[in-house]
Formats: structure tokens, sequence, C-alpha cells
């Protein structure tokens, strides 16, 4: 692999920072760091959107940034934003802005691939993290917006999430509480955020480690000084009651602090006391890579996430339970799909990151029965665009939704689905995955298991698909039967089965 | 989020059709996982000859075979069929009883028409707060209808009487259409059996069951455009008209009104008449129905039987929250803070209801909405309010018509976030009082919520002091609380009472 520059410019809530790095097969060499503090956090936090004033000195900032790329001749480059951004209501003003006025391209990250990207680097960057997975972790990266949150265990994603916990948006809403009291506050609402995360998970679910991540590492490397990749709950807890009801000023002068460190000290220590409790540790671990290193390493392909798929595959399922699935019809389901699909592939013409939208709607159809049976589909569909699952984006998310809101209906020319257009090619991938998914149900249609396995044979006016069943399947031949026709549609061959009786 | 997870299924066997309802028991609550419906006029021949043909018994078999090759399906585990008026009529009732028991293993249990009342009482129970009523319940199949009526809770009596649609129908009404002769005696007749078992006056809610009285308000929810529930409310004019609609029609000419079940499109006439005498004898405003009321007697008599009681059926009498806090619990919401957050709308509501002009019947929705204002959770954090609008939306809440309810998923949906706008069209789509409504009780449970914002329950009583200028509250709080997260809480969500009430509003 040929060596060559990349440029990172990471625009967070209180700092915008840039990186260049040398990348070479197997190292990425930093050689330029870059950063500029400008608080949009205090805008977005406060206000809801950002001052023009600070749009502008972004746009100048930024600018800057451009120059430098320019400098060194870079030509691939990403620039991302994070909570400061996304959550202002003038977002699409600020990227348009800095786009014409530094001629820079923003992507807004969203949550769930901003947690997928910090716990993949603390994942890799953590020694024993595949250890400390067996037994439980909280992934915690504390940043000025959002604390982005994972729970994990055994390759399964309990709960992710950025929630509004940030440091700087802490420090913004308690700004008129006095110092002596303001610990108070970030200690209901650090205790709050724990019951918020803890409700969503199995009580019995014991999660037994906390990693941390994010700008403050540094800060507390430089205040706690440890010998190891490790504080101490209780060299955290003791200097946290020291210094709670400090004003800023004593804690730069005290500290050596820079004013903006000081300002997220108290609430930062005060989320790491509680996620520990919250875990029963008596140490939190911590990832040294900062955030721009992150993200040179995910956007160059470095990050490698080898257990991707297993992880999507149990996430996507837990979440299934959440709303009482029948899993193992869940999972017969996405067994047939999988068979269809790959004999299919000539027919549907699909790449294979197709099935993985596929296998999502498999596993996830029968949510929407939770809420009411009758409307079923569209309650599916209501729930699965509104959930994130880490490393998927929310676009594959959103199709995953569309698929199986078409389960029972084919989609048009012009057609919507809730108002929602697609182009010809997302349309058309829609109506084929979604035929593949009815067909699949079709084959455990009474949920008993009674097709066993199936084998396709394709000629060129048919394809035969012969099941093996252990027992009479009567619902699965009534529900084919009623399903069959929408592949001739969407395929334009026609289909039919026949049952092998499979006898001890 | 461990839950005892029990399937268990009820088996209805009625004249003219046979329901299958399946059920997963979690913990005090359960959820239907399989309603199956075959309408076949078994009872018919019943009626006319005293026995079950033949060709009655085939499709018996037929349709309880399928039957048990869902509940197979469904992994049931403990199962309850009963039959009713047509077995119980038919001489040959209990042998076909053994003859289907044999060939399926399905044990039909031929109740009496006692038994068949006390289950729909107990159904009835659980959708109303019997308890504030005289309530007449009349359960109406095709062979015999049940009476039962309960005075402020207390069941008076019970009793089976053979006015089944069908049979009346068959005794009454054979012309087509039927002549005024024929409906005037079976008026006659009607009255005379009202006369002999029925109270004269007083009863002040009248709650029918029976597939054909449902198809009479799943008619008038359709020309209304309300949504499918298991209780509907129809009113006594739209009774009236349709008696007279369909009393001169022949069974062709019925078969083209929209929503007329093809299969009691002949039996529909008797059961109007029927329930129209009984609106006119009591001077009710309406009536209610309730779909599948016997099978939700039955499966809640199933539950008592495995030794679980059902929460409406606990200490706490007041049906309608023991409702909410079954659906509360089903999307897993934290009921400490919900039961807080209503306790605080109400003090505000009782508080402000002259200043925000609401009436005293508003509370219900308030306090529904604040009862289920988080259930959104369950699905995401992230704009759970959003979500929460949907599950109240797409839930049923009975005793709520559509109006009340979207009124009460707005409030939900605004307890966080934004403000009411005309741009949302959750909101733009109410009325114009719903949503002055909508804004009044959001900013009572918005308040309330920033109040208990920390969920620890730390306010435990309030003051509302109001001006001209000013709304003030003042908060009792245990002597050790911290309530820095309330106080911002509330400042935090003020501003839609600042706003409607263009007064000032602080906490002191």
């Amino acid at each position: 692999m040929k060596k060559y520059l990349y440029g990172i410019i990471n625009i967070g809530a209180s700092a915008f920072r840039m990186a260049v790095s040398e990348i070479e097969k197997d190292s990425i060499k930093e050689i330029d760091y870059l950063l500029k503090p400008l608080r949009l956090g205090v805008d977005t936090f406060s206000q809801g959107y950002i001052s023009l004033e600070h749009v502008k000195q972004a746009a100048t900032i930024l600018r800057g940034f451009k120059c430098k790329l320019d400098e060194y001749g870079i030509k691939h480059y990403k620039a991302v934003c994070t909570s400061g951004v996304r959550e202002a209501g003038n977002k699409d003003f600020f990227v348009d802005y800095v786009k014409i006025h530094a001629g820079i391209d923003i992507t807004i990250l969203e949550p769930a691939e901003e947690v997928y990207i910090k716990y993949l680097a603390a994942k890799l960057s953590v020694a024993g993290f595949d250890n400390m997975e067996k037994e439980g972790v909280v992934f915690a990266n504390i940043a000025s917006g959002n604390i982005t949150l994972a729970v994990t265990k055994r390759d399964n994603i309990l709960y992710s999430g950025a929630l509004p916990y940030g440091s700087l948006r802490l420090r913004q809403m308690f700004r008129h509480i006095s110092p002596l009291k303001r610990h108070r506050a970030f200690d209901q609402y650090a205790e709050n955020m724990v019951a918020t995360v803890a409700g969503t998970i199995n009580k019995k679910m014991k999660v037994k480690n906390l990693v941390g991540s994010g700008s403050s590492i540094n800060m507390m490397l430089r205040i706690f000084n440890p010998k190891d990749k490790f504080i101490l709950r209780e060299d955290l807890e003791r200097f946290y009651n020291k210094i709670r009801v400090y004003t800023k000023q004593e804690l730069v002068d005290e500290l050596l602090l820079r004013d903006d460190e000081a300002e997220v000290l108290v609430p930062t220590l005060c989320i790491y006391i509680h996620l520990l409790k919250y875990t029963g540790a008596d140490r939190f671990h911590f990832s040294p890579v900062d955030f721009p290193t992150t993200l040179t390493q995910f956007y160059t392909g470095s990050l490698k996430d080898r257990s991707y798929h297993k992880r999507v595959k149990n996430t996507t399922l837990a979440l299934g339970e959440r709303f009482n699935i029948d899993t193992i019809h869940a999972r017969r389901a996405a067994k047939f799909a999988k068979k269809l699909f790959t004999e299919f592939d000539d027919l549907h013409s699909l790449d294979k990151s197709k099935y993985d939208i596929l296998e999502m709607a498999a596993f996830l159809f029968q949510v929407g029965e939770y809420i009411d049976a009758k409307k079923a589909a569209y309650n599916s569909y209501y729930i699965i665009k509104s959930i994130s699952i880490p490393g998927i984006s929310s676009r594959d998310i959103f199709l995953t939704a569309c698929v199986v809101y078409n389960m029972n209906s084919i989609l048009n020319h012009n057609e919507s689905i809730e108002g929602n257009y697609f182009s010809p090619e997302e349309r058309l991938m829609i109506n084929k995955l979604s035929c593949i998914l009815r067909m699949a149900v079709s084959f455990d249609a009474s949920k008993t298991g009674s097709i066993e396995d199936i084998d396709i044979v394709q000629n060129d006016n048919m394809i035969i698909i012969n099941a093996k069943a252990v027992k009479e399947p009567f619902v699965e031949l009534f529900t084919f039967e009623k399903v069959k026709h929408t592949f001739v549609e969407t395929f334009g061959i026609q289909v039919d089965i026949r049952i092998k009786m499979i006898y001890d | 989020m461990e839950r005892t997870q029990k399937t268990i299924a009820v088996i209805d066997i009625g004249s003219n059709s046979i329901r299958l309802q399946a059920a997963r028991v979690i913990d005090r609550t359960y959820k239907v996982i399989n309603d199956y419906k075959a309408t076949v006029r078994i009872g018919d021949n019943v009626y006319k000859t005293g026995r079950f043909s033949d060709e009655a018994i085939d499709t018996l078999l037929q349709v309880l075979t399928n039957i048990k090759t869902m509940m197979d399906s469904d992994n049931v585990e403990m199962c309850r069929a009963v039959a009713t008026a047509s077995f119980r009529e038919a001489s040959n009732g209990q042998e076909v009883a053994d003859f289907i028991k044999s060939k399926t293993g399905i044990d039909i249990e031929i109740i009496t028409g006692e038994e068949e009342a006390r289950l729909m009482y107990l159904a009835a129970s659980y959708y109303f707060q019997i308890s504030d009523y005289n309530v007449l319940l009349v359960d109406m199949g095709g062979g015999s209808t049940e009476f039962s009526y309960a005075e402020n809770g207390s069941l008076i009596f019970s009793e089976s009487t053979p006015l089944g649609c069908s049979k009346l129908n068959y005794e009454y009404l054979q012309g087509d259409p039927p002549n005024a002769e024929q409906l005037k005696n079976l008026r006659i007749h009607l009255k005379e059996v009202f006369d002999e078992i029925l109270p004269k006056k007083g009863v002040t809610k009248l709650i029918c069951s029976g597939g054909t009285i449902n198809n009479i308000s799943a008619i008038y929810n359709k020309r209304q455009n309300l949504s499918d529930a298991s209780v509907k409310f129809v009113d006594t004019v739209f009774a009236k008209h349709f008696l007279n609609e369909i009393a001169g029609k022949k069974i062709e000419e019925r078969l083209k009104i929209s929503g007329v079940e093809p299969t009691r499109v002949d039996i529909i006439l008797s059961a109007t008449l029927l329930v129209n005498i009984l609106l006119k004898r009591y001077n009710l405003e309406g009536f209610y129905t309730l779909s599948g009321g016997l099978r939700a007697g039955l499966t809640i008599d199933v539950m008592n039987k495995m030794g679980i009681e059902l929460i409406f059926q606990g200490g706490n009498t007041d049906v309608n929250y023991a409702r909410l806090v079954e659906t509360g619990k089903k999307y897993y919401f934290d009921d400490a803070h919900a039961e807080q957050v209503t306790r605080i709308a109400k003090i505000l509501f009782e508080k402000l209801q002259t200043i925000l002009d609401l009436k005293d019947e508003d509370y219900r929705l308030l306090e529904t909405a604040a009862m289920l204002h988080d259930i959104g959770q369950h699905i995401s954090y992230s704009k759970h309010h959003k979500h929460s609008y949907y599950l109240i939306t797409n839930t049923e809440l009975p005793g709520f018509s559509d109006d009340e309810i979207a009124v009460i998923a707005n409030v939900a949906r605004y307890h966080r976030r934004s403000m009411p706008k005309l741009s949302h069209e959750n909101y733009s789509k109410l009325s114009s009082d719903a949503r002055f409504k909508v804004s009044k009780l959001s900013s009572i449970l918005r308040i309330a919520d920033g109040l208990d914002r920390t969920h620890s329950q730390a306010v435990k009583d309030i003051n509302v002091d109001i001006s001209d200028k000013k709304i003030t509250i003042s908060l009792e709080v245990d002597k050790n609380s911290n309530i820095e997260m309330e106080k911002s809480g509330f400042d935090k969500k003020k501003d839609l009472l600042e706003k409607i009430t263009g007064r000032t509003v602080e906490l002191i």
C-alpha cells in the first residue's frame, strides 16, 4: 500500500481539532495536530442554536485548517462534528456556511456512529478489554456535550447511546448554582443518568468493569499520574470530596489546569464515580487514544471490528427480546432468508452488504406485535426506525424498517412509505428483500419448525423449493400459497414448493 | 426484565362462532398473541331440531382440529374450552363434546348460563369502573342472552334467558323482510321478559357483548370513522336510526349496508331491537359494547385459577388506574416516578383549574398522560416523548374516546422539549378546543415532571399562590433532600404555563 497523508477535523462542543497523519499499510503516524478552542456547545446547550458570531468564528478556524490541508497537499480528509453542532437548531445553516466560507464538507456523526467508533477504539487500545467484556463492560466517553455509553457483555451491546450528560453541558446547566452546592446537582444528575441506563438493562445482568475515554482523560492523567492504565476508585473519591467545592479559579491555581479543564473537572469526576458505583468496580481503566486519532484509524480502515457481525446479530436479537419476539421463529426466518438470498443472487443482483438489512429485518419483524397485533407491520416499522444499533447507519436501520413495513405489499413506482420516497434502486432493493423475507417467514409460518431445511432448484421457467419437513407443514403451505405470487411480480419467475417428509 | 411467561388459551364455542384466544401471561397481566375466529352457525340446527346435525359436527371437528394446531404452534400450556347455549340445548351436546375430545384432545366444558354471566361480569369489571354505576350486562349469543345486574359493584343477579338472536330470529322474524306484526310480537315478548327479570329503572350503564351486538357497534364506528377497540360506545340516536334503517329491508338489501357481516345479516335485526328496547326502558344516551367479553372473562378466570390476581383485582379498586399501571408495566415504566408526577399534576390541576378554565373531567386525561408520559422510553430514550405519543395513540385505553386518546397522547408528547406548535402534525390535526386543552394540560404535566426530575420523589407537597401577574409554587421537601435538579427541571419546564397564563411562574 502506498504511503499517503490523511487529515481529520473534529468539531467538538468545546474545541476544534485537526490531525494530519501519514498512513502506511500497518501504521499511522501523526505528523501534525492543531487545537483551537471554540465552545460551540455553550450556545447549543444553553440556547439551542449556534450564534452567528460563533458560526463565523468556526468558519475562520476551519479556513485555517483548510490552508493547512492544502499546504500538506492532502486530498483525503474527513471533517466530522458531534453534539455541539448535531443538537443545534441551525446545524444545516452551520454546515452550509462552513462549506461556502471555508470549503470544508462536514459530516454530522449520528450518536450511534459516534458510540460505535469510540467503543471500537477503546476495545482495540485497552489491554484486556475482551476479557473484561466477558464480565461486562461499561464504556464511557465523557465529552463536553455528551457522554457516549456502551454497555457490553459477551459480544452483546446491552445498551448504547449518547446521553446529554457531557461535562460542559452539565456545567452550563448548573452555572447559576454556587460552587458550594453545585456538586450536589451534578451528583443528582449523574445518579439519574445511571438509573436511566440501568433501567434498560436486565437487573440480573451484572456488568463489572468500567473503561473510560475522551478528552478529559489527559487531564485526569496529569492529576493522578497513575503508574498503570487505571485509576483507583478510592483515589477518585478522595480527590473528588476534596475539590468538589472549589471555584474554577482555585482549580486553575491549585491543579494548574486550563480554564476549560477546570470547568469540567468536577462533573467529570462525579460521573466516573457514579459509573463505578453502578459497576461495583474498584478502578476504571482508560483508553489513552484521543478522538481525532480514533477517527483517523476508523476512516482509514485500520480500526477493524472482527466481531462486528456477531455483535450486531446479538444486539439485534436482544432488541427483539425487549419486545417479546419469538426468538426461535426469528432465527429460523433469518436462516431461510439467508439461504434464499444466497441462492437467488443472480436474481436479485444485490451486493452482499444488503444481507445485513435482510437479517436485521428477519430478527425484528415481529416487534410490532408487542404494541398491538392488529397493526403489527406498521408498529414494527415505527419501532425499528426509532432504534439505533452501533455500527449500523441510520439509513440502513430505516431501510430495514421499510423492508418490514413492505412485507405485506409491493412498493410501486412513485409510492412512498409514510411520505418517504426512494430512488428506483432503493425501491427495488426494498421490494426484493421484503419478498425474500415474506417467503422465508412462510417456511416457518406455524412457528413450530415443521420445515427443517430447504433446497432450491432453479431452471429457466421455474424455481422449485424442496422443503424437508419433520411434521406436516399445513400452515406453511397455506402461507406460501398466499405469498408466492409476489415472487413472480418481484423477480419475474414462478416459484413453487415440494415437501419431502423426513421421518425418524 | 424477568417475567412470568406462560401461554394459555381459551376457546369459546358459541352458536354462531367459535373463537380461540391465546394469551401470554406476563406477571400480573396478559397479552393476547392469537385471536382466531371461525363464523360457523352450528347452533342453527339445534334451534330447529334440538340436535347438532352431522354437518354441524363435521364443521365443529374441522374448526377445533385447526385450533388445536394453532395452540400447538403457540406452545399453549393450559387451555379451557367452554361451550354455551347450543350445547346446553342440544340433546346430543355432551355426546358431541365427548366425540370432539376423543378426536382432538380438547375438553369441552358445557357451562351454565349463570357461569357465562359470571365470566362476562369478570370481563366487564376488567374494563369498567363497575363500582361507580348500576350496570346491566347483556351478553347476547345466538341461543341465549345472559343478563347480569350490579349496583355499585355488587352483583345483584345473573339470569340466563332464551333470548339469543338466532333463536329470536327463528321464532319471531321469519319474513323477509319481517312484517310489522312479527316485529310487534317480538317487541311484546322482549318487554314481557324484561318486566319479569330486569329492574324497572335505575340502570345507569348498559354494557353489551356478543358477536351480533358487536357488529352493530362496528358499523357505528365505521360510519363515525372511529378506531377499532375492545370497548366501543354507541349512541342511542344511532341505535334508533339503525333499527329503522334495517327493519323494513330484505336480507339482500341489508347485505349492501357497509359493515354488516354476511353471517349475521338476518339476526342483526333481533339484536338491534333488543338493545333499543333496553335503551328506551332506562332512558340511556347510549350503550357500550365489549368485544371478546367471554374470552376476557375466561382468560382472567384461568389466570385466577393459576393463582394470579390481575392488577385490577388487587387492593386498588380503581379499574382505570389499574389499567394505566398495567399499560405502564408493559412498557417497563418507572412506576414510582409516574405516580409522583401524577400526584403533583393533580395538585397543580386543582389549584390552576380556574385560571386555566379546565373542567373536572379533564383531570382524567391529565392523569392518564401523567402516568404514561415516559412509556416511550421502552422504544428509545432519545425522542421518548414522541414514542410515548405513538404508543398511547396505538394502545387500547378503554373508557376513552378516540378524541380523548388524541389529547392524552399529545399531552404526554409535550411533557418535554418543544411546546405545542401548529407545525407539528400531531397537534395541528386536533380541533381548536382540543389544542387548547393539550396546551393547558401539558403545561401542568411539564412542571410536574420537572419537579421529579431525579425520579426520587423528593417533593412531598406543593403549594400554589396565584396573583394577577405571578404564579408562585412552594415546595415541601424532606430536610435532607437535595432538590437542585428539581429546581432546574422546574425552570426548564415552566415556559408553557407562563406562556398560556401570561404570568411569571416562580419557585420559592
